[in-house]
């Protein structure tokens, strides 16, 4: 299948600071990527300059082969957008808000009205349709903010942490549905600093930090990066010395060792076997040790194989 | 239907669901009208006093010391009467033409004029007239005015009728004194009777308003309403920095909508919201205040659509300064007020020294007032207006032109 998204050495530049830095991907029309990185690192600017938002300082965005530069309507036809952020009107209904953001995709009529009830059923909010979503929980809320992405039927849709401060039965509620709409013909674009829903959704992910892509793939591909190293995560207090840090990573098969507040976290070869290993340098360092466990390779790790640090910084 | 349209649309719904847009923009300036009008006497009815009366005694006497001082005897009638003091606050004054002036301008709900040869005239029994002169914008206190002129004035010629038959029938018939009380009460029935035209008659005088001053409440009417409307510029901005804080603003430019219908709906819909604010205005103070907008609703409308056009790219220019809502809040009310101040809205620019007075035209509320009061008081039409939409409409392209150099220079 052809790709239907090209990134072409994307740049996007505030000042002295690159928050892109010549990205470079692509999607195939029916594919859910992923993008995965921690805040900051650039997935929310990168969506941006892909739905005609933000001006690319340099290079180029096709979709279904039309230039975000030079096409940005015939590009939007195409988009479907769910921002991170509840972008509804908090004082017009569920229906209100849904006609509008039909309107604005140019739907009308009885194709208008179908596609709200649809959208309602979908988001399992048909009964609630008049009230105002200021009204709404956080969790009803996200779901007609999907929703309002999703009227139009797009052929492509950039779902932006679209599962931020929800609980959890919302968030598989969306992920299912993400998975729905890609089954029914919808290419996706999501970008997530959750490991777990990258790795539940996506076909191929790309791993940004700092605005670039550092890594990108394929799941297993992603995995292989790591070879056969585990995380293994020890608590630990916050006073954690330097030199107790060095006596792990001095620990034969440590690759990384990382505190991130009172954890640390180890990659290493044969994370089960490190174990012992690790729990002794840091007792014999004087540290007290308040948990441990082993996970075995993921994006995480992949994520802090290649940067150092854990996603979550 | 085109999409700034339904952008514009959108934002008036939200903006009429904004309970404290509904409470600035409509219920405040209903209030102020009320208070500002009651306070400076134009809505004397509204109130237990029916307010401020004066009269004017012209009258030069009688021809000869034993006939009776009737103008003198209408100022103690009145004047002297307690429960008519207790209506009206009444005061005797000589300058009619100011009284007039007075009156006309809604400073005296109304006033009685007693003419010059009054006592003479009734005492050649010639048929003679006081003048009452009312505020048209006072209807119901200047009504009771007019009513006790009224009876004073039958009264007063009940008498005159009873003296000059008595005097006739005694002169003719020779009659002994003991029959004259006869002849009086004869004449007394005859005064009272059908058919007689009493000799003091009462004038009035509904003083027009399109004489150059106005009263009270029209005034404020004007200014409250010139300066409210220029409130929607807070509001518009509220709507386009709530937008972007929200991320709504995103959304919408990620549609297929291009930026200049964006840009459009929204000061569309600022527009449309000061138009019903205006209506709403419109009909309460012509309707239910009985205020006097003038012949042309059309030249009255296009002042104020000019006025919301400067208000619209007032929006522009608040929101392209101020980041925040709270941002926004600090400054809209500030450039209204100080707007407000230089226009005229708190007092009638009038009075202050000659060589300041042109300070209102810094101000689009100074403009737009000046448009109001035109057609108002000299009946003005759209042609005649024309200079101060044109004026409204140069504000709101200066706005909107700083407004977007200073968007664009921060994006």
């Amino acid at each position: 299948m052809g790709d239907i998204v090209q990134v072409q050495g994307l740049v996007k530049r505030f000042g002295e600071l690159m928050a892109v830095d010549h990205v470079d991907f692509s999607i195939a029309a029916g594919e859910i990527f992923g993008l995965l990185g921690p805040n900051g690192a650039g997935k929310t600017t990168t969506i941006s300059m892909i739905s005609g938002l933000l001006d690319p300082t340099d290079g180029d965005v096709l979709v279904d082969g039309n230039s975000v530069r030079s096409k940005p309507i015939a590009v939007k036809r195409v988009l479907g957008v769910v921002p991170q952020e509840i972008a509804l009107y908090p004082t017009l209904s569920a229906k209100e808000n849904l006609q509008f953001w039909g309107r604005m995709y140019g739907l009308s009529g009885k194709e208008l009205s179908s596609a709200v009830d649809e959208a309602l059923e979908l988001a399992g909010l048909a009964d609630r349709a008049r009230e105002r979503i200021e009204k709404y929980s956080g969790g009803m809320k996200r779901r007609i903010n999907i929703a309002a992405g999703i009227l139009h039927r797009p052929r492509v849709l950039l779902m932006d942490e679209p599962t931020v401060g929800i609980d959890p039965q919302s968030r598989n509620h969306i992920l299912e549905q993400v998975k729905r709409l890609n089954a029914a013909g919808m290419t996706v674009l999501y970008t997530s600093h959750y490991m777990e829903e990258v790795e539940f959704l996506c076909d191929r992910v790309g791993i940004v930090d700092h605005g670039k892509v550092i890594a990108m793939g394929t799941i297993d591909e992603l995995r292989r990066v790591v070879g056969d190293s585990d995380i293994v995560r020890i608590g630990v207090d916050d006073t954690l010395t330097a030199e107790a840090l060095d006596a792990v990573r001095a620990i034969t098969g440590v690759s990384t060792a990382e505190r991130a507040d009172s954890m640390l976290e180890v990659l290493a070869t044969d994370g089960g076997g490190a174990l012992a290993a690790i729990v002794s340098a840091l007792t014999a360092a004087g540290e007290k040790v308040h948990s441990a466990e082993v996970i075995e390779p993921n994006l995480e790790s992949v994520f802090l194989h290649l940067t150092g640090k854990s996603l979550r910084d | 239907m085109p999409r700034f349209l339904r952008i514009a649309l959108k934002d008036l719904v939200v903006s009429l669901r904004d309970p404290s847009a509904l409470g600035v923009l409509m219920g405040m300036p209903v209030v102020l009208i009320l208070i500002l009008g009651s306070a400076f006497g134009g809505l004397g009815d509204a109130g237990g006093s029916f307010g401020k009366v004066a009269i004017v005694n012209l009258d030069a006497g009688p021809a000869s010391a034993d006939q009776t001082d009737v103008g003198d005897e209408v100022v103690s009638l009145l004047a002297g009467n307690e429960d008519i003091s207790a209506l009206f606050e009444i005061t005797e004054r000589d300058d009619a033409a100011e009284v007039r002036r007075q009156v006309e301008a809604g400073e005296l709900v109304a006033a009685l004029i007693v003419p010059e040869e009054f006592s003479a005239r009734i005492n050649d029994a010639d048929p003679v007239e006081l003048e009452v002169l009312r505020d048209p914008g006072s209807e119901l206190s200047s009504g009771v005015w007019e009513s006790i002129a009224r009876s004073i004035a039958a009264e007063l010629s009940r008498v005159s009728v009873v003296a000059q038959t008595a005097g006739t029938a005694a002169a003719e018939a020779g009659l002994a004194p003991e029959a004259v009380g006869a002849v009086v009460g004869a004449a007394v029935q005859a005064a009272t009777g059908d058919g007689v035209e009493p000799p003091i008659l009462v004038a009035t005088t509904d003083l027009q308003r399109d004489a150059r001053e106005i009263g009270p409440l029209d005034y404020y009417s004007l200014s409250m309403t010139s300066m409210f409307l220029l409130f929607v510029s807070m509001f518009g901005a509220f709507s386009f920095i709530t937008e972007r804080r929200e991320q709504t603003m995103a959304r919408l430019l990620t549609t297929p909508t291009q930026r200049s219908a964006y840009v459009g709906g929204k000061m569309l819909g600022i527009m449309l919201l000061g138009l019903v604010q205006f209506g709403v205005l419109f009909a309460y103070t012509s309707g239910m205040m009985r205020v006097n907008w003038g012949e042309s609703v059309l030249a009255t409308w296009m002042i104020a659509g000019g006025e919301l056009a400067a208000a619209t790219g007032l929006a522009v220019l608040i929101a392209s300064i101020a980041k925040t809502e709270r941002g926004a809040g600090g400054i809209g009310p500030l450039v209204v007020q100080v707007m407000a101040l230089l226009g005229g809205a708190f007092f009638q620019i009038s009075i202050l020294p000659e060589w300041i007075q042109p300070i209102r035209y810094v101000s689009v509320v100074g403009w737009a007032l000046e448009g109001f009061q035109k057609i108002q008081i000299e009946g003005a039409g759209p042609a005649e207006v024309l200079g101060q939409f044109a004026a409204l409409l140069a504000f709101a392209v200066v706005f909107f032109g700083i407004g977007v150099w200073k968007l664009r220079d921060s994006r």
